[in-house]
């Protein structure tokens, strides 16, 4: 690997379409406020005076429409990236995605394809309310024929960028507002981290935390607390939560006996649900020694309050006191 | 750990098998992969393999005999391994029975886990490695919440099996650290086990809670403890309330007699509630209602100190007409407490906290302390205690009513 250079998330992200539109004629960027602004987050910042407005295209707002448009124009074999400036926003888009984007290569055998990449802002924290903080990854994890993957470090954003630009397959490509200062060692060259495979990111014997995106962070934070009182956790960033890697979570379910699953959505019906869910109907089932345990935003819409936003949403305290409900086998009992 | 070879699954409609022929027997070395035994099914016949290196052991069935899917044919163990039975026509001996060897703990009635619940909750990796090692999950001793029993619980029962040879510790000393150990109670706490579960099953126990507004009682503490010596306690101050307010409550100072009658007792000699280190001790202000606070401090303050030496004479332990009992100081919130007969009532008050209250137009914090009143509804009724406790308010508000 070529020596150690420290970037933003956010340039890790803008370095990966950068790099990739250099590459290859067919790829642009859409979306609102992407050019001139350089997008509500400064992700595209510098693209459009690089490539010109007809590959750096700002959009009225109108996701369904230019959505559709990127679904359209990746059927005819460019390699459209969409940026929505929210994540809540993907509301707007959700036939373009549901209907159209994920069904055409299965609908035509075979014969067409929409390599579509999608990239939006999700996850709460940030004051900005209920129609801005929400985290709706499970929904897309849900539709077969759509990929969403949803990295946690600046090495990460751009590897998996890059090879969901390679994938002949629509990617929901989840960023999070928290997490675009974040810095990290990341390759100047162009590299691909393989779709579909988690991260062991941290070893320990005790249990199990598996996460994603922001709260791959919390989780790792949450292993150093415990680490200080006698409890090694190992920490198995996700990294792409469709298709899901069971196969690392089952290794480490096998070794430790006990899962905790950290996801910033709503618990309900959560894609925690489904990690627990095929540790609980596979051979691995018979290593659990404690009952699984979700970590995750409580069930109703993200407060304005601070206070209150706070309080629903999981951070490195949740999780740590969620292990230790875990591990301790004496609750309620007088000694 | 010893492989288990199942009937397979072979197809969906398949439900179960007949064995053509068996390729091995009883006590035979194979290596893994060999072929032991020739199934049919009504599609098609099937050879099985040896799950793993080692010996077959309790090998099941006959030729000709039809067997469900999932059923277990034979074990592959290592030599001298103990292996699980595997049913009704297991070849050879009998398996030797396993819950005797499972744990030196005593054993609990079968399939209950000692409370009279079942079946046993355990983990699933606490019954695998239970099956694995031939051990009877009912018979191990769980250490999570209602008996549960985890993975490390087997991996201890599994130990304790494993040196044979070594003898069993001499009854009441304590044995291997983890394991089970019995001790005797101390005299104290002997008399406390029989007294309480007496009361709780023959006292009609019923229970009052509510919130004592606590500013003033604070407030007084405060003012007193540079005027007094030895400064009063909160349980001095609440023991002086309780005292003078039980005087206008004969029925809460008065005693059950079998029979229908009760007696009412003329002074109020309140027992205090004190744990020491060899159990909880009820030593008794004679006459407490009519003592100064001056006076209270120091008698209640010397009972305790006695209390908690061993120096108390029976007649410091008797003749009380009702019980207050602080856990405050150790943080508890609140708790129900059991009568200590004779008494008809015993009052349990827990922390000082601070809770907002809505005061005309506006929150103000406001400390409190929670009350329960635990009261033998043979000698008083709800309305009885809860006028006590009104009354009890009242002087903690106002401590010149006492005047």
């Amino acid at each position: 690997m070529p020596e150690a250079r420290v970037i933003t998330y956010r340039e890790a992200v803008r370095e990966a379409m950068v790099q990739a539109m250099r590459h290859n004629e067919e790829v642009f960027l859409m979306g609102e406020d992407v050019g001139v602004y350089g997008g509500a987050f400064g992700v595209s910042r510098g693209m459009v005076e690089e490539f010109g407005e007809d590959r750096v295209v700002d959009t009225p707002l109108s996701e369904a429409g230019f959505v559709g448009l990127c679904t359209g124009a990746a059927l005819l074999g460019m390699r459209p990236i969409a940026e929505i400036q929210f994540s809540d926003f993907i509301t707007h888009c959700m036939d373009q995605l549901v209907n159209q984007a994920a069904k055409v290569r299965y609908m035509f055998g075979g014969e067409a394809s929409v390599p579509l990449v999608v990239r939006t802002p999700g996850g709460a924290g940030t004051g900005a309310a209920a129609q801005h903080s929400q985290s709706l990854e499970a929904w897309f994890v849900h539709v077969p024929g759509l990929k969403v993957v949803m990295p946690s470090t600046p090495y990460d954003a751009k590897g998996l960028l890059l090879a969901a630009l390679d994938d002949p397959n629509p990617v929901i490509f989840y960023e999070h507002k928290l997490l675009y200062n974040r810095k990290g060692e990341v390759p100047e060259d162009l590299y691909r981290v393989p779709l579909g495979e988690a991260a062991l990111s941290r070893e320990g014997e005790d249990v199990t935390l598996v996460a994603a995106g922001l709260m791959h962070h919390y989780a790792l934070e949450a292993a150093d607390a415990l680490s200080g009182e006698g409890v090694e956790a190992e920490v198995i960033d996700l990294r792409t939560l469709s298709p899901m890697d069971h196969r690392t979570v089952a290794r480490s379910v096998e070794k430790t006996g006990k899962l905790v699953v950290v996801e910033e959505d709503v618990k309900t019906c959560g894609w925690g649900a489904e990690v627990v869910s095929r540790i609980v109907e596979s051979e691995s089932f018979y290593a659990l020694d404690r009952s699984p345990a979700r970590v995750a935003a409580a069930d109703v819409p993200i407060p304005y309050n601070r206070r209150l936003e706070a309080y629903v949403r999981p951070t490195p305290e949740k999780v740590v006191e969620a292990v230790k409900a875990l591990l301790d086998a004496r609750v309620g009992v007088y000694a | 750990m010893a492989a288990e070879l199942k009937v397979p699954r072979l197809n969906m409609d398949m439900e179960e098998a007949t064995i053509i022929r068996w390729l091995v027997e009883e006590g035979d070395e194979v290596k893994e992969g060999d072929p032991v035994l020739e199934i049919d099914t009504d599609k098609v016949s099937f050879e099985l393999e040896a799950p793993a290196d080692g010996i077959v052991r309790n090998l099941r069935g006959a030729a000709g005999d039809v067997v469900p899917v999932g059923t277990t044919l034979l074990y592959i163990a290592a030599p001298g391994e103990e292996v699980p039975e595997t049913g009704r026509e297991a070849a050879g001996t009998p398996a030797e029975p396993q819950r005797e060897l499972a744990t030196s703990a005593p054993p609990r009635e079968p399939g209950t886990d000692g409370k009279g619940r079942s079946p046993v909750r355990a983990s699933p990796a606490a019954r695998r490695a239970a099956a694995q090692r031939g051990l009877a999950i009912e018979a191990i001793a769980g250490s999570g919440p209602g008996g549960r029993v985890y993975l490390s619980d087997v991996l201890e029962a599994d130990v304790r099996r494993q040196p044979r040879e070594v003898p069993a510790p001499p009854e009441g000393e304590p044995s291997a650290a983890g394991a089970l150990r019995r001790e005797k109670l101390s005299r104290i706490r002997r008399i406390g086990a029989e007294r309480t579960a007496r009361s709780f099953a023959e006292v009609p126990h019923f229970y009052l809670r509510r919130e004592l507004g606590a500013d003033r009682l604070l407030e007084l503490r405060e003012r007193l403890k540079e005027r007094l010596d030895p400064a009063p306690t909160l349980t001095d101050l609440l023991a002086l309330a309780v005292a003078r307010t039980l005087r206008s409550h004969p029925r809460l100072n008065a005693r059950y007699i079998e029979g229908g009658e009760m007696e009412l007792n003329p002074r109020v000699n309140l027992g205090i509630a004190v744990a020491t280190e060899e159990g909880l001790l009820v030593p008794v202000v004679k006459g407490a209602d009519a003592l100064p606070l001056r006076e209270l401090v120091p008698a209640v303050r010397d009972l305790i100190l006695r209390a908690r030496e061993g120096r108390l004479g029976s007649e410091d332990l008797s003749g009380g007409t009702f019980t207050l009992s602080n856990l405050g100081m150790m943080e508890v919130d609140g708790f129900d407490a059991i009568i200590n007969p004779p008494q008809a009532a015993i009052l349990a008050v827990g922390r000082v906290r601070t809770v907002p209250e809505w005061r005309e137009d506006e929150w103000v914090p406001r400390r409190v302390i929670s009350a329960t009143l635990s009261v033998d509804h043979r000698v008083a009724d709800g309305a009885d205690g809860a006028r006590f406790l009104m009354d009890l308010q009242s002087v903690l508000l106002d401590w010149e009513l006492l005047l």
